[in-house]
């Protein structure tokens, strides 16, 4: 019995050395990579032939973001950036994107670089975790490089806390259309928003659906459709609402609310509209379902590409005396870019990688879109298409240029909310005097530091 | 006396160790989360305490009640609809020959351990107003009128997430009834078959009163799954059209995550704990509470 437990407890300490040993192995490889790379991390700067390690959080529910991604950034590191080897981290699009990120923020572990939106941006900002790039933007000349300054302006506390390739602020919502299926149906162009009812009317009877919209969460009221129809009537109450001058209950938004309901109950969109998520709509549209499109410019060279036939209307305005081609909203916001964590082991690599990421994303601008960016890559665009040129025409010639009410105004809880008030009033069956009451307690906190 | 002492002490070393684990992973987290409860806090940082202001918001606020209503509407869908369909699955795959048994079980695990995303693209699909399957049937059958949005109209969409997370977990539930049967001993049915009692009547007095264990089993967790509904929603609707089909969880998450009131998003985590509590009490209190051995 005795010499049995020896040969027993002989066994067991074998096998606890053994899966010591096995795990002080294991530890030592991986200890030995960890510490490498953080060595060289923290010594990149110094010695460029050394690797740096570098996380980036990336868009990844769209093409444009994926092509720039795969395309640029991918292609062109190895090239640009020997020392730094990237580890992608993909995440999604909308509110998933924006809860990764959320999260990321909330437990201070940070991706190294990362691409967000004003409104998720400045949540990071307050929290400490964004890096000012200023110092780095200016050692390298990088802010030179642009031919709007205002997109490389620093903050209200003189920091720069984001790159961007400037190519936002050229995009613009257009309400796109089949010219083949106008033509065929003998429709004309509308002009004011009663000829767009009428439109959609005559499109509804012969089984086509007029407009494609994206309208999960309420996407395309949230990021265009509300501003646009309140351009329409008075492009001011605009303006006066990115400064905080007016509120919701102003008439002319409530005004703008009743179209965009009204437009639902002509049944202008596609039954099952609050379920219809981005891709579908645009396919809705290049597969010839849709007559019409309403979608931001970025789309431009996906539409004309699946869609030959594809022209634009400038969204027609809702007031006698109102120019449709007079005003105009665009997109980009000063804190949507690409950032860096302030606790980035190597911040100075992973500035560069920052900027490097805003040129790549002007470089797919001015190449793959032929579309302009305020950072200059350098690249000549040339063959433009027609569709491309009168875009650009006529967003030079309007004369107010009206940032983006969701991409450059809203906080967090503001986007959130008004997610769910612009998907129910795509239901039809609610009221701009119900969204009214819902939104102005939240608007009235929108502009709180 | 000693004995005694010694069997306690062996319970305690015993249970030591998964108390400790319980305690760290699920008692532990509830704590800060009732401080957090408690304070106007973004998620970031707390921004002064509040005392009971949250809790008043959460419980003054329509959309809470509404996804209380949906949750509740799921945890009844597939409680009363879904259990007695897997228990009568159950009861039909025991009279089966083994080859279909064999086809009936594997195909009852299959949308258990399908992704959710999966899942919830394939219903989305399902419901699609113009080309989807169910409108299409209609449609073809004549029934225009009862071709629904389905999943954008506020008086369907609850009911139709009910259904595909049903659809999902009624064969594993029906598996689950089928193990409990083959553990019932078989002398109770020859005696019954001497007797010339019918399916039905074997069913109704010997199977499904000796199956009130694993009955109550899947009722808990049918019930306390329901409750925390998410994933579905969140694929199938997103909470919409508006907050139409958002459940107490999915308001969680919206309150913490989207509108960054994290403050908000605890104080509903700490009402749906105290939720879950009352549901297994109560099932607890009513359902099998006599012990039946064979």
């Amino acid at each position: 019995m005795i010499k049995l437990k020896k040969v027993a407890s002989l066994l067991l300490s074998a096998a606890v050395v053994a899966s010591l040993a096995a795990c002080g192995g294991g530890n030592t490889a991986s200890d030995s990579s960890v510490s490498s790379s953080t060595t060289s991390t923290s010594q990149a700067s110094a010695k460029s032939s050394e690797k740096v390690n570098l996380k980036f959080l990336s868009l990844s529910a769209d093409d444009n973001r994926n092509k720039i991604r795969e395309n640029y950034i991918k292609k062109n590191i190895e090239k640009d950036m020997p020392n730094v080897v990237v580890e992608y981290d993909l995440g999604g699009g909308g509110d998933d994107y924006a809860n990764k990120l959320k999260t990321y923020n909330a437990s201070g572990d940070m991706p190294d670089v990362w691409f967000s939106e004003q409104n998720l941006s400045s949540v990071v900002i307050s929290a400490g975790n964004a890096l000012d790039l200023a110092p780095y933007v200016t050692k390298t000349g990088f802010d030179k490089k642009f031919t709007m300054k205002e997109v490389i302006a620093p903050d209200a506390d003189g920091k720069i806390y984001c790159v961007q390739p400037g190519a936002d602020q050229y995009f613009t919502p257009r309400l796109w259309y089949h010219k083949d299926i106008f033509t065929k149906n003998n429709i004309q162009v509308p002009k004011t928003f009663d000829e767009l009812v009428k439109v959609c009317e005559t499109l509804k009877a012969k089984g086509i659906t007029p407009i494609s919209i994206v309208g999960k969460g309420g996407w395309s009221p949230n990021l265009h459709m509300l501003q646009t129809m309140i351009m329409a009537e008075d492009p001011q109450v605009a303006v006066d609402l990115t400064n905080n001058k007016t509120d919701f209950s102003n008439p002319v938004v409530k005004n703008a609310l009743g179209r965009i309901q009204k437009l639902v109950k002509v049944g202008a969109f596609a039954p099952g509209i609050t379920n219809i998520d981005y891709g579908p709509a645009v396919e809705m549209y290049t597969s010839n379902k849709a007559a019409m499109l309403a979608m931001f410019t970025w789309e431009l060279p996906n539409l004309e590409k699946a869609s030959p036939d594809t022209d634009f209307i400038v969204w027609p305005s809702a007031k006698e005396g109102v120019d449709a081609n007079a005003a105009i909203q665009y997109w980009g916001a000063p804190l949507s870019g690409y950032l860096v964590s302030t606790k980035t082991e190597n911040p100075e690599v992973a500035a560069q990688f920052a900027m490097f990421c805003a040129t790549q994303d002007a470089l797919f601008y001015n190449t793959e879109n032929k579309s302009m960016t305020a950072l200059d890559t350098g690249v000549k665009i040339e063959g433009m298409s027609e569709l491309a040129k009168k875009n650009l025409d006529q967003f030079n010639a309007a004369t107010l240029k009206i940032p983006s009410l969701w991409s450059a105004i809203y906080n967090t809880r503001m986007s959130a909310e008004i997610t769910t008030l612009d998907s129910n009033l795509l239901t039809g069956d609610y009221s701009p005097d119900e969204f009214i009451k819902a939104i102005n307690p939240i608007w009235a906190k929108n502009f709180d530091k | 006396m000693n004995k005694n002492y010694n069997s306690k002490l062996a319970i305690f070393i015993f249970a030591f160790p998964t108390l400790i684990l319980f305690t760290a992973f699920v008692v532990y987290p509830i704590i800060p989360e009732l401080i957090i409860s408690f304070q106007n806090n973004d998620g970031f940082k707390n921004m002064g305490y509040i005392g009971l202001d949250n809790y008043r918001s959460i419980l003054m606020s329509a959309t809470f009640w509404k996804s209380n209503a949906n949750t509740i509407l799921i945890v009844a869908i597939s409680t009363c609809v879904g259990l007695p369909i897997s228990l009568l699955l159950a009861l039909l795959m025991d009279r089966q020959t083994e080859g279909v048994r064999r086809f009936f079980k594997l195909s009852s695990v299959f949308p258990a351990v399908l992704s959710v995303t999966v899942i919830g693209q394939m219903w989305i699909a399902i419901y699609e107003p113009q080309w989807g399957v169910i409108n299409s049937v209609l449609r073809s059958i004549g029934l225009n009128n009862l071709a629904l949005e389905w999943l954008s109209d506020k008086r369907t969409v609850v009911i139709a997430i009910a259904v595909a997370f049903l659809w999902q977990y009624i064969g594993l539930n029906a598996l689950l009834f089928y193990t409990g049967i083959k553990s019932i001993p078989k002398t109770y049915y020859e005696a019954a078959t001497i007797d010339g009692a019918s399916f039905l009547k074997t069913s109704i007095k010997i199977t499904i009163p000796l199956l009130q264990d694993v009955t109550k089993y899947l009722l808990v967790l049918s019930v306390l799954g329901c409750m925390s509904q998410f994933a579905h929603v969140r694929i199938m609707t997103a909470g919409g059209p508006g907050d139409a089909s958002r459940t107490v969880i999915y308001e969680l998450y919206y309150r913490a995550f989207s509108a960054s009131d994290y403050g908000q998003g605890c104080a509903i985590a700490i009402i749906f704990i105290i939720e879950c509590l009352l549901f297994t009490l109560i099932i607890n209190k009513f359902v099998a509470r006599e012990k039946v051995e064979f």
